[in-house]
């Protein structure tokens, strides 16, 4: 209880030294470039919401403002969105309406940015649109559901020397920052990182198809100018090859975007995989993949698996990087952070990172006893490590935080945590795996093959 | 919030009697959400129900304090002179715990955790606080340490370490978002269960006269106090399960008592059924009924703390537009207008 109370309070007071840091963030950003960014929204669906929201709690004084939103989806996402930002009015936000995206870049002049959050295989075409009217994207993963006109993405903002922010969000959040910077690299706690492994388990209720509302179908002309053969498949595009990728593209790319980072950002020597269509009718995509990637790093080999469903939710979602004296488990899951001393590892190896605060310790390794009547000790059971925890929360809206660096790079003021260039990276790695999925074999890769 | 049952049903639907009713449930909120929809096709009524429960679930991310970056988990670490800018629906959720507040006279606080912590230990036993522990729990009470800019979405602690908690309301307005929902979809023949302790109807189907309801006695969930039909609002319950306290924030240095059994609301909506199921666990009958006759869509049924030696029929006692309701039940000793 006590114990309970002292966390709560070393909380409180962290949040505070993170609310002064946000302060003196936004301080910088005014005195370094006064300039409003307008931006626009370009899909919004769940996720454009997602985003649109994270930017709407940054308050009326964060100087972004939005200017207007463009979604197919008229009767659906479009008027929703509309409709919120119409009531932020007072913010100094305007949710001026569009269902063409080429008709909202021609006729919004006074637009900075622009959020792609459309389906993946509109992203290519989106973003280089806004780069061609000299505009600064952030963009969803996946970057593109094709390595090459992912390419074309990055080579397209080179051109117009305009920002691609990827978003892939983890890298920005301030626990999985604290995992990278201080327990793997400063404090090295894990020491040579042999294995990783990683899940994404959804249920079956999160993944049945979605529907709409009667009466608020998109015109049949308008889907097909927009590559879209029906609602349903509109609706359900991360199921339809040409559309989307499946599971381990939509949830995968996140978590192998992060094996590759606590990495140094290494990048993968071959995968292999397995999936297949074997529970839902009707979709394209694998409902579930097993990946086994080799990561070359400076200390050695490190191989890696992969785990999504889309039937079973067990453990969640989680990434676990595996040393030969620790263990860190992380997810972006609220709170859902541990780490593992292994039990042969002195506790005073690891006592001087807890004195300075690094980690604390939550509970002590447990020494197997002796059974009742044994007077052996069984060697082989091996002691409970002991576990320790990170003391950092993430206090502030998903996505919040990279959609700020976004902002303060445009700004000036910070460099960008996934620009196109590891964006492309993370996207050949998990386009790769359906791809050995469907050649039922081991590809190999080369350093090039990352490199755009 | 200790007076929400989990577990244990206050309101129950008798769900036999509607046999072309689709069924679907979903857990968010630390609590099961239930929808009765009538509607011929049923894959369509599925769709319906889904969007409402991905509502719910995004709802939950806003509203839960245990969630480390919810709204109210950051208005709970928030420091005096720290604007918190929250979501539209939590914003708005907070004006209705400020107002219904003020019409209990403070019986319905958001803010009343800090003084069951200080009165109660992990366990839920009571504990013996010393007069300055009260006294610094009773200063993070009450809705007067909240300021809500009606200008933004900004919200500001005004006391640090005021600790809110939407578990006596929240579930309740995410019921009418999802009434919301369903209504968008045209799957107006519909009845929402938000847990064991709320009901909203949407609107009543096609030739039925009502949505069959019971109230049962939550500490003898067998002995059903109440039938009625629900035609339109919401109702919910409150119970106290045997040997739990409640504190009645108005009186803070009484600290823990046994109080009332149980106690049911009806209201137009189901934010004011859910706030105040838990407010008339505390409001004495004079000042239920003044509400009820101050607010003339609400009701209230109460059954008091059972005395004991008494026959085994709990006494109820019945205000607002529950008088006139035909309870149908023969078990039922009620009382007429106090
Ligand atoms: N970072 C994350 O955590 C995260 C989470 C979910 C989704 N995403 C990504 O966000 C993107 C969107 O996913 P979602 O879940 O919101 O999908 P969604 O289907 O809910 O939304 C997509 C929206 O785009 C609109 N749209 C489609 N084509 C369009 C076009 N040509 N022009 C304008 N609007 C168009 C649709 O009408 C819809 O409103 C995807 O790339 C997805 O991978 C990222």
């Amino acid at each position: 209880m006590s114990n309970e109370i002292d966390r709560r309070k070393f909380m409180r007071s962290s949040a505070a030294a993170g609310a002064g840091l946000m302060l003196a963030n936004n301080a910088l950003g005014q005195a370094g470039d006064k300039k409003e960014i307008n931006v626009a929204l370009l899909g919004a669906g769940t996720q454009g919401q997602g985003l649109m929201n994270a930017i709407l709690k940054l308050g009326r004084d964060s100087g972004i403002k939005f200017r207007a939103v463009c979604d197919i989806w008229e009767k659906g996402n479009l008027r929703r969105v509309s409709r919120t930002l119409t009531a932020y009015k007072r913010y100094g936000h305007k949710g001026t309406a569009y269902v063409d995206y080429q008709e909202m870049l021609d006729k919004e002049k006074d637009l900075d940015a622009v959020l792609v959050a459309t389906p993946d295989f509109w992203h290519a075409e989106h973003t280089i649109a806004c780069f061609d009217k000299g505009l600064h994207v952030y963009c969803e993963k996946e970057m593109s559901n094709s390595i090459e006109a992912a390419k074309n993405m990055v080579l397209a903002g080179r051109k117009a020397g305009k920002l691609l922010q990827i978003g892939h969000q983890r890298r920005s959040n301030p626990r999985y920052i604290y995992c990278n910077d201080k327990v793997i690299n400063e404090a090295n706690l894990l020491n040579r990182i042999t294995n990783i492994s990683g899940q994404w388990h959804r249920s079956r209720e999160a993944c049945v198809d979605l529907k709409w509302p009667n009466g608020t179908e998109i015109p049949k002309e308008t889907l097909k100018k927009f590559g879209f053969d029906n609602m349903s498949q509109f609706r359900n595009w991360r199921w339809y090859k040409g559309l989307g990728g499946g599971p381990i593209v939509d949830l995968g790319s996140h978590q192998i975007d992060v094996y590759s980072w606590f990495l140094d950002n290494a990048v993968p020597s071959s995968v292999m995989a397995s999936g297949g269509v074997d529970y839902w009718k009707d979709h394209e995509w694998y409902d579930n993949a097993i990946a086994i990637f080799e990561f070359p790093t400076k200390k050695g080999l490190v191989r890696a698996t992969y785990e999504t469903l889309t039937t079973n939710s067990s453990n969640g979602y989680y990434e676990l990087f595996m040393g030969d004296e620790g263990t860190l488990l992380i997810s972006e899951s609220a709170g859902r952070g541990e780490l593992y001393r292994e039990s042969w590892v002195e506790e005073t190896k690891w006592d001087p990172w807890v004195q300075k605060g690094v980690v604390t310790l939550e509970k002590a390794s447990v020494k197997a006893e002796a059974k009742a009547g044994d007077d052996e000790v069984d060697v082989r059971e091996s002691a409970t490590p002991a576990l320790y925890r990170m003391p950092i929360e993430m206090k502030v809206p998903y996505h919040q935080p990279h959609l700020v660096n976004f902002f303060e790079s445009i700004r000036g003021n910070q460099t960008l945590n996934c620009p196109g260039e590891i964006g492309y990276e993370t996207a050949v790695m998990v386009l790769k795996v359906n791809e050995a999925i469907a050649a039922g074999r081991k590809i190999e890769l080369k350093p090039e093959d990352f490199k755009v | 919030m200790p007076l929400k049952p989990q577990g244990e049903q206050v309101v129950d639907f008798k769900a036999a009697s509607i046999a072309d009713a689709h069924h679907f449930a979903h857990e968010a909120m630390a609590t099961v959400f239930e929808l009765y929809i009538v509607e011929e096709d049923e894959s369509y009524a599925r769709g319906g129900a889904q969007a409402a429960f991905a509502e719910v679930d995004r709802l939950e991310m806003e509203m839960s304090r245990f969630i480390e970056n919810s709204d109210i988990a950051r208005l709970n670490s928030a420091l005096p002179g720290e604007v918190v800018e929250v979501g539209m629906e939590v914003f708005d959720c907070l004006g209705r715990a400020v107002e219904i507040f003020e019409q209990t006279g403070g019986a319905f606080d958001i803010s009343v955790g800090a003084l069951y912590e200080c009165w109660l230990n992990e366990d839920k036993t009571v504990r013996r606080p010393s007069a300055d522990e009260v006294a610094s729990a009773r200063e993070l009470t009450g809705m007067n340490h909240l300021k809500l800019d009606t200008e933004s979405f900004g919200v500001e602690v005004l006391t640090e370490g005021l600790q809110l908690d939407l578990g006596g309301i929240g579930k309740g307005f995410a019921a009418e978002k999802v009434a919301g929902i369903l209504r968008e979809w045209s799957l107006n023949q519909a009845l929402v269960l938000a847990g064991a302790s709320s009901v909203l109807s949407v609107s009543v189907p096609n030739g039925m006269s009502g949505w069959p309801i019971r109230l049962s006695n939550p500490s003898k969930p067998s002995e059903v106090l109440a039938r009625f039909e629900l035609t339109k609002g919401a109702l919910s319950g409150s119970g106290r399960q045997k040997g739990q306290h409640i504190i009645d924030p108005r009186e803070a240095e009484a600290g823990p008592v046994e109080g009332r059994l149980a106690a049911w609301s009806m209201a137009p909506d189901a934010v004011a059924a859910d706030a105040l199921s838990t407010a008339f666990m505390l409001l004495d009958p004079q000042e239920i009924d003044d509400y009820c006759l101050a607010n003339p869509q609400t009701a209230a049924i109460i059954l008091p703390h059972a005395v004991s030696g008494e026959s085994q029929r709990p006494e109820v006692l019945r205000f607002g537009q529950w008088h006139q309701i035909d309870t149908q039940n023969d078990k039922l000793k009620s009382t007429t207008k106090p």
